[in-house]
């Protein structure tokens, strides 16, 4: 008997994702984003969302913002960095039509730490005392006291996302991921979620797997299924592939800023019918002027 | 704004001033969109501080050596000819547990005590500006020291007092905060900004004017800033950039004039 692969069409994986579901993914600034599976929950109505992000995010909340899909985030930075601040998301904010947790870099971290160990709480320090934190997000933030000396810290829930999205540029058919970049919580995140989708810009062999395994930074007994998306960190960049596109990225943060994102979305998501559409809208010229090889 | 130069831009003065502050054999640690300071950081490291250790935030890079700066912090080309590569939870650890001596931060609101609001301007639940979130400022209260630095020198921004505290400054001044951070985290120790670097009297704990930037009054200042910070009797003027942090920023930190355009 062989052993059963996890390649899915993007259809077939993203199924899991429902009404309601706590959605995470890897969306640390213009880094590894997974906007192609962002598109395809676009595509196929995602609502009602909660979204646990990376301490750093920004472009694929916006997004699924600006689309409908979103319900409640826990925000620790949402802003499209070197371009401002992230415009759906602030008006969402601002009119209370999406619900925040607000909470913070050291927080998520520990945070999906606790629910990667599978422990009943994460330990914080006492100097969110000194924050808003506790005071504008209670069902988060909560005051201990430290059983060995008394002192004062704080206690918060495990993050455990239902299902996560985590974008790469090589993965094998079980689901062995290389992140060749930085590690954004990748890992963290796998370990803390129930059921994880890789994306990935190229599959490798298994025997590529086995030949160099100190390579595998997210090991396939944590992963369900594997979705070859190409370019699918676009418009953001993908580690020791291509660059992010600085002109769609402008193109996106004007529109966003100008209240028509629904253009955007018309034009690239819903107006294509999978990646591949997309990326012949992008054009083969752009894309490869991206490459970093 | 200080009236534009014709040797040097604002935000290579700014770079220069928080440089020289850097100490040989300290760990610095950056964070997102934070191209003035890591020109900072390369500056101090060329100049006088060859031991300095220095962590981009978002790339998990150690000593990164890229030759230019570069718009996002979480950028894989940060890896260049970095010694390396934390993941983000191993950089958590470094920072949480107080290993760093050095941070540099911006936020929405900066007030007189140095505490930093990046959540929101007026009600959280409504607000008139909702700002990006917390992030790592909370670890305000576990670097040894922070700077502050501000692309804009505005009253809106230099506050009395903040909406919403994400990093802790001198809280309210009282030695209250002192039971609450980290063992060795002393606070803010530096604000720049375009117009005037500040620094902090320790026994009042409040902001003091240090020195106004070259073509810029104390009565320029003072209407552009929200709070009325300690002012000594004598206010230098901010040393400009000396020739040598002018040739390094130009000819090997910064050679695409990114710091020229930020703040020109």
């Amino acid at each position: 008997m062989s052993r059963t692969s996890k390649l899915k069409s993007p259809e077939e994986a993203f199924k899991v994702v429902k009404p309601g579901t706590i959605l995470a993914m890897n969306s640390v600034h213009y880094n590894s984003l997974p906007m192609g599976a962002m598109r395809q929950l676009i595509r196929m109505g995602a609502r009602d969302l909660t979204i646990i992000p990376t301490p750093s995010s920004g472009l694929a909340i916006d997004l699924l913002i600006a689309a409908g899909c979103v319900k409640k985030v826990f925000a620790s930075y949402v802003g499209l960095e070197f371009l401002g601040l992230a415009p759906n998301y602030r008006r969402a904010a601002e009119q209370g039509t999406v619900e925040i947790s607000d909470i913070d870099e050291t927080s998520i971290v520990l945070g999906y730490r606790a629910a990667a160990t599978g422990l009943p709480f994460a330990l914080l320090p006492a100097f969110y005392k000194l924050t808003d934190l506790p005071r504008i997000n209670p069902s988060v933030f909560r005051e201990i006291k430290d059983p060995f000396t008394g002192s004062l810290c704080y206690a918060m829930p495990p993050l455990k996302p239902d299902v996560a999205v985590i974008h790469v540029p090589q993965c094998d058919e079980f689901g062995n991921a290389r992140q060749l970049g930085g590690h954004h919580t990748e890992n963290l995140i796998a370990k803390a979620s129930d059921h994880v989708i890789i994306t990935t810009d190229e599959i490798i062999s298994y025997e590529e797997t086995m030949a160099d395994p100190v390579r595998t930074t997210v090991s396939g007994l944590l992963v369900d299924s594997v979705v070859k998306l190409p370019y699918g960190a676009h418009p953001g960049g993908c580690p020791a592939r291509y660059n992010y596109d600085e002109e769609h990225l402008r193109e996106y943060a004007r529109l966003a800023r100008e209240g028509k994102t629904g253009e955007y979305i018309a034009k690239y998501i819903t107006g294509t019918k999978d990646q591949y559409e997309y990326l012949d809208l992008i054009g083969a010229s752009r894309l490869m002027k991206l490459r970093i090889y | 704004m200080a009236a534009p130069h014709s040797d040097y831009a604002v935000a290579e003065l700014m770079a220069c001033v928080m440089a020289r502050d850097f100490k040989d054999g300290e760990t610095g640690a950056m964070g997102a969109a934070s191209q003035i300071p890591r020109a900072s950081a390369m500056l101090a490291i060329a100049m006088h501080a060859p031991n300095l250790n220095w962590l981009s935030g978002g790339s998990g890079a150690i000593n990164s050596k890229l030759p230019y700066l570069i718009e996002s912090a979480a950028d894989y080309r940060n890896l260049f000819g970095a010694e390396c590569r934390l993941s983000m939870e191993d950089i958590v650890d470094i920072e949480v547990r107080g290993r760093c001596d050095f941070s540099c931060y911006g936020a929405i609101q900066v007030d007189k005590r140095g505490n930093l609001n990046m959540l929101a301007v007026g009600d959280i639940k409504r607000p008139k500006v909702r700002g990006p979130g917390s992030v790592g400022l909370s670890l305000s209260a576990a670097f040894r020291r922070y700077y502050i630095y501000l692309t804009h020198h505005d009253p809106r921004i230099l506050v009395e007092k903040v909406d919403y505290v994400s990093g802790p400054g001198f809280c309210d001044g009282t030695l209250e905060r002192d039971k609450y951070v980290q063992p060795g985290a002393m606070g803010p120790c530096m604000c720049v900004t375009p117009l005037a670097v500040f620094d902090f009297d320790r026994t009042r704990r409040e902001m003091r004017l240090k020195s106004v930037h070259p073509g810029v009054s104390v009565d320029t200042l003072l209407k552009q800033t929200g709070f009325k910070p300690i002012i000594p009797d004598k206010v230098p003027e901010t040393e400009p950039p000396r020739p040598e942090e002018m040739r390094l920023l130009r000819e090997v930190i910064d050679r695409e004039g990114v710091l020229r355009r930020i703040i020109p």
